[in-house]
């Protein structure tokens, strides 16, 4: 037999008057009896996806952890990501799994397939030339001993209402009761920040014989232009705020939208319908209000006031990086870590790019508060995997601590590469987008404070004229044409003597009158 | 008698005996190939290359009711205007900072300090993003508006226009890039040490703050100068020439001339002459236009903002307007313009690439693309080809190479250096006594060359300006016309024929450097000597085509035509010896 249990839950929090971050949290845990079977074989579920489990089964991954983003997390105006940053990505897909060790990636490949066909999404663009390995990043409190890991990422991946239909239906009650009835999707593509994420792991360590599986939907919401949405087919143009009552220039232009509360209608623009009833709780909506938090039920959720707070700034950990494009064919890559707390902390930087992106270890720098230091002895340890053209790309991770209120610049040198001409994306011109580097937080016990991205980058890789070949192909066979023409019309040309031709000539007519009559005059 | 011996037996004697006829029908093709080129069968008609830019089709809001917002931008602008100007930009980027801060936008001053010898300046710029709705932060769309123009007048209405319009976007989710909006203290040191931080450049000359607000690959932009000015005036200027001639490309402009002139009835002013919408154009009217944009282009003055843009692959525009009173400035009107450009900037799927970058702008409705204007300069240089080797074949016999080469690079060498030793001065004097001294230097070589070694001397010299204007005429087509005007008289010296005329040419090359230099200033309107100008453009913003031209190409037949000149004069004792023999 499998026991099966379903939870859902809906946190609400308002960073200011035009902005409120949503999320929605689902979770699905199945055991079963039987504690040295896996779960994944059984068939006979109620709640947990078949497909999914179906997936987990014949890859043999003991955890799945997927991530689909877009957008920017503002850190200045909203400050530390939700839930330290653990269950949201930097741009695009990113799938990291832990499953039998495969030197061939087989079931890794058939894994990435398989997800594809089953979120909409282009995971079949994953092969091994940006699959990677990391050692230090994501150190697995389930994993099995005997377990590889593997980590891709595709940042060019739109996020759009094709992802998350079919995530709905990974739910039991999908959208028809329940939190989820509150999502649209056009409202939810209209949001400032937004990404989802699929976990599924082992319960307890060693043993798939229960696992979880959680689904989270974030957003952050631009509560004054949805609320211009609200009941139009039509874009409305901005409005105006301006308080001029004092005839202050200033004053009018500081003005901005602002209320004293949001409520669910401003920001999903209904009502949600009734409780899934096979969710386990009954108080399924979460308000953040000042240090505390409220609980309601969902039958309370039209009447909820969500109050409008101003955030602390408490960031662990502040991270940037910028590349720097001298020309077509060299650049360097700076990746600023800011640690503003009082307390050293253990950083793991993880950095990875796609094979015709050569890295340079030996230009590695380290900054401290503007002073360059010694790299050897700062780095703890690093974990190095060399490009391999068109095969793999170059895989980097970088442990080091970073002292109290220290800021840490990493630089290196890059070098682009020229690609074959079939190689080129169809946006050649537009460049090719760098995965976000990820940046892992440990404290002095080693646990895993949060994890940050850093803002994906766009590098330029040198492009030909695409219509070169075209060119080259047409002016060879021009020149070729010509130049046989012309060869072959001397070669085969019959030249004859010029005098030769003029005794065969025949007397004109003219000559023979001439002639008969000069005779006539002679005689 | 086949064709090929033909050829060799009577068209080759032929071409050789009349050289110097070729080289004058080549040269006379190559100067009178520009008149040709207004001619309603060459033109082209500007045309969107770029698809995805769809230029003018969106529906536009930028309306009255924003018209407080507007009001008070003008409010603040002209208090700003009015403030004593050492402490009036510090106030201006206070009170932005805390305009921008409470729409929620990252704000930053970045300050920064030109020193080179000679000029030191200390400003700062203001930087803030308008970040896209889930835009991923990899590309982005400049707005640029300098604080003041290069005259000194304050751009008022152009800094209004920037906060209500950025107020205005926010309110969109149609953002596919970021829009950074760049206000400058200076028109061009300013966007210096912008682009110097934003590519993390590395100059001795340009110390700044680093840059803390990025947004990816800049795509295109758009720098407004709606400045104040004592008369008004309803034609929007267009500038789009840059360092060392680059130019942006052409369906940036194609997009503005169409929103402003065709859907918002803007006319256009381009190299000084003004177009409206429904007015055609002359023959006349598209040569001028043609002849001043050659002179511009090939002067490459950095006046403007969008200057220096092009080198860093960001294609930029600058709108100039001069608008008497900003507070009965239509600004809605010039607003949805405005908002229009930007809105089919955001449609770029990548940065611009379809069209042209090599083009001549007639009017507003017709351009010269480099295939028809191109040959006009490799038909000249080919002349001066034709002459270098004139002089090569009349020496039949066997004489040592190596000693007139010899005094060809040394004349360089010398030219080089001589430049180096004046370009740190502003003064006149400095340029007669470089003058003097290279007629010096070349007086001193006559004395050592005999009339074999001068023409060959002056064979090298044409081989290598025929060189240098085909690889100048790439990178900047009107530089390299201009500089082939003035060596004309170079090509037709002789020392075969009329000694008279010869004298003649060699005594005008002599002077081109002159005329040269006094028609630099009368466009400029600047020094008569600009080398320090030179110097200071090369150091700050990379420009250095026009010095190099001028040190390679003009300034060595200084010494050339002194050397011929000595030549030519002392023939009379050859022929002397000749008769005498």
């Amino acid at each position: 037999t499998i026991d099966e249990t379903y939870d859902e839950s809906l946190f609400i929090k308002s960073f200011s008057s035009r902005y409120s971050y949503v999320s929605f949290a689902f979770e699905i845990g199945a055991s079963t009896d039987s504690t040295h079977s896996s779960v994944f074989s059984e068939s006979s579920f109620s709640l947990f996806p078949l497909s999914i489990a179906r997936v987990m089964d014949e890859c043999q991954v003991s955890e799945l952890h997927i991530r689909a983003t877009r957008g920017r997390w503002d850190y200045e105006n909203w400050k530390e990501s939700p839930d330290n940053g653990f269950y949201s990505g930097g741009l695009g897909f990113e799938v990291w799994a832990f499953m039998a060790n495969d030197p061939s990636m087989k079931y890794w490949l058939k894994l990435t397939n398989q997800l594809s066909g089953l979120l909409c999404a282009s995971l079949n663009y994953i092969d091994s030339s940006n699959t990677y390995q990391p050692q230090l990043s994501y150190p697995g409190s389930f994993s099995f001993s005997n377990n590889t890991q593997y980590f891709a990422s595709l940042p060019q991946e739109d996020v759009c209402t094709e992802n998350l239909s079919p995530l709905f239906k990974l739910l039991p009650c999908k959208r028809k009761a329940g939190i989820a009835s509150l999502l649209d999707s056009h409202l939810f593509f209209d949001t400032d920040w937004h990404s989802f994420s699929i976990d599924v792991y082992p319960s307890e360590n060693q043993s798939l014989a229960s696992v979880k599986m959680g689904i989270i939907i974030q957003a952050v919401v631009d509560v004054e232009r949805n609320g211009r949405r609200k009941g139009k087919t039509t874009f409305q143009p901005p409005s105006e705020y301006c308080h001029d009552e004092d005839m202050d220039s200033l004053h009018c232009l500081m003005s901005g939208y602002s209320t004293e509360h949001h409520t669910v209608d401003d920001l999903f623009h209904k009502v949600p319908k009734e409780r899934c009833l096979l969710s386990s709780t009954f108080s399924d909506v979460f308000v953040s209000n000042g240090d505390k938090i409220d609980t309601f039920s969902l039958d309370e959720a039209a009447n909820i006031q969500i109050p409008i707070q101003s955030t602390s700034d408490n960031h662990t950990v502040t991270v940037d990086r910028s590349l720097s494009n001298d020309g077509n064919h060299w650049g360097s890559l700076s990746s600023t870590i800011y640690n503003p707390s009082s307390s050293p902390r253990t950083i793991v930087y993880f950095e990875k790019f796609p094979w015709f992106v050569r890295v340079y270890l030996h230009t590695l720098t380290i900054t401290l508060n503007g002073t360059r230091i010694n790299t050897k002895d700062f780095i703890e340890k690093l974990y190095y995997q060399p490009l391999r053209d068109r095969k793999a790309g170059t895989m980097m991770e970088i442990q080091f601590s970073i002292p109290p209120h220290t800021n840490l610049i990493v630089h290196f040198n890059v070098e682009k590469t020229p690609l074959r001409l079939d190689e080129y994306p169809p946006d050649a011109n537009r460049g090719y987008n760098l995965p976000p580097a990820i940046i892992s937080v440990f404290d002095e016990n080693n646990t895993k404070l949060c994890s940050l991205r850093t803002a994906a980058l766009l590098m330029f890789i040198p492009t030909p004229d695409f219509s070169m070949p075209y060119n080259v192909i047409i002016f060879t066979s021009t020149v070729i044409a010509l130049t046989f023409g012309g060869i072959f019309n001397l070669l085969t040309r019959r030249f004859v003597p010029q005098q030769s031709k003029f005794q065969n000539r025949q007397p004109s007519m003219l000559q023979r009158l001439k002639e008969k009559i000069f005779h006539k005059k002679r005689g | 008698m086949s064709l090929f011996t033909f050829v060799q037996i009577r068209v080759f004697p032929f071409l050789q005996r009349h050289l110097f006829f070729l080289q004058l029908s080549l040269t006379l093709i190559g100067l009178s190939w520009i008149f040709i080129l207004p001619r309603n069968e060459i033109i082209d008609r500007l045309h969107v290359s770029e698809s995805a830019l769809l230029p003018g089709q969106v529906n536009t809001y930028f309306e009255n009711r924003y018209s407080k917002t507007v009001s008070s931008s003008l409010t603040a602008a002209n208090t700003w205007s009015h403030l004593d100007a050492s402490v009036g930009t510090n106030t201006m980027y206070d009170d932005l900072e805390q305009i921008f801060t409470a729409m929620g936008l990252p704000t930053q001053k970045q300050n920064y300090s030109i020193n080179i010898p000679g000029s030191e300046f200390n400003g700062s710029n203001f930087i803030t993003t308008l970040r896209a709705p889930r835009g991923d932060a990899t590309e982005s769309l400049l707005l640029c508006v300098p604080w003041k123009d290069h005259i000194g007048q304050y751009n008022e209405a152009g800094v209004a226009l920037a906060i209500s319009l950025l107020k205005y976007f926010q309110g969109w989710s149609l953002w596919s890039k970021d829009i950074i909006l760049v206000i400058f203290d200076d028109p061009v040191y300013g966007p210096s040490s912008f682009l110097t931080s934003y590519f993390d450049q590395t100059t001795p000359y340009i110390s700044y703050t680093p840059l803390k607000i990025r947004s990816g690959s800049i795509q295109a932009g758009l720098s407004l100068e709606l400045v104040t000015t004592e008369n008004n005036s309803d034609v929007l200027e267009v500038l789009y020439q840059a360092t060392n001639g680059q130019l942006p490309n052409l369906d940036l402009f194609n997009t503005i001339s169409r929103i402003f002139m065709q859907h918002f009835n803007y006319p256009l002013r381009l190299q000084g002459y003004d177009f409206h919408a429904n007015s055609g154009s002359s023959y006349t009217s598209r040569l001028k236009s043609l002849w001043m944009g050659m002179l511009t282009q090939a002067v490459s003055n950095v006046t403007s903002a969008h200057a220096l843009f092009p080198q860093y692959r960001i294609d930029m525009l600058t709108l100039r307007m001069k608008v008497k009173d900003p507070f009965s400035f239509d600004m809605f009107r010039f607003g949805q313009a405005i908002e229009s450009t930007f809105r089919s900037l955001n449609n770029l799927l990548e940065h611009l690439h379809q069209s042209f970058f090599f083009y001549f702008i007639l009017d507003h409705l017709h351009f010269i693309s480099i295939g028809n204007y191109m040959p006009s300069i490799l038909i000249l240089a080919a002349s001066f080809m034709l002459g270098a080797y004139r002089h090569w074949i009349n020496h039949e016999k066997k004489i040592d190479l190596w000693r007139p080469f010899s005094f060809w690079l040394f004349s360089i060498f010398c030219t080089i250096a001589a430049y180096y030793l004046v370009s740190s001065s502003t003064k006149i004097t400095v340029f007669i006594f470089l003058y003097l001294m290279l007629t010096f230097i070349g007086i001193i070589f006559s004395t050592f060359m005999t009339s074999e070694d001068a023409e060959l001397v002056l064979s090298y010299d044409l081989m290598s300006k025929s060189l240098f204007i085909s690889v100048v005429s790439t990178l900047n087509f009107s530089l390299s016309f201009v500089v082939a005007i003035l060596l004309v008289p170079l090509q037709f010296i002789s020392f075969r024929f009329n000694r008279r005329l010869s004298l003649l040419f060699a005594v005008l090359t002599y002077f081109s450097t002159f005329i040269f230099l006094c028609s630099l200033s009368k466009i400029l309107n600047g020094p008569l000597v600009p080398f320090w100008l030179w110097a200071k453009e090369y150091e700050l913003f990379n420009s250095w085509l026009m010095p190099s031209v001028f040190m390679i190409l003009v300034l060595p037949e200084i010494i050339f035509s002194v050397t011929s000149f000595f030549s030519l004069w002392n023939e009379p004792s050859v022929k002397t010896k000749t008769k005498t023999l």
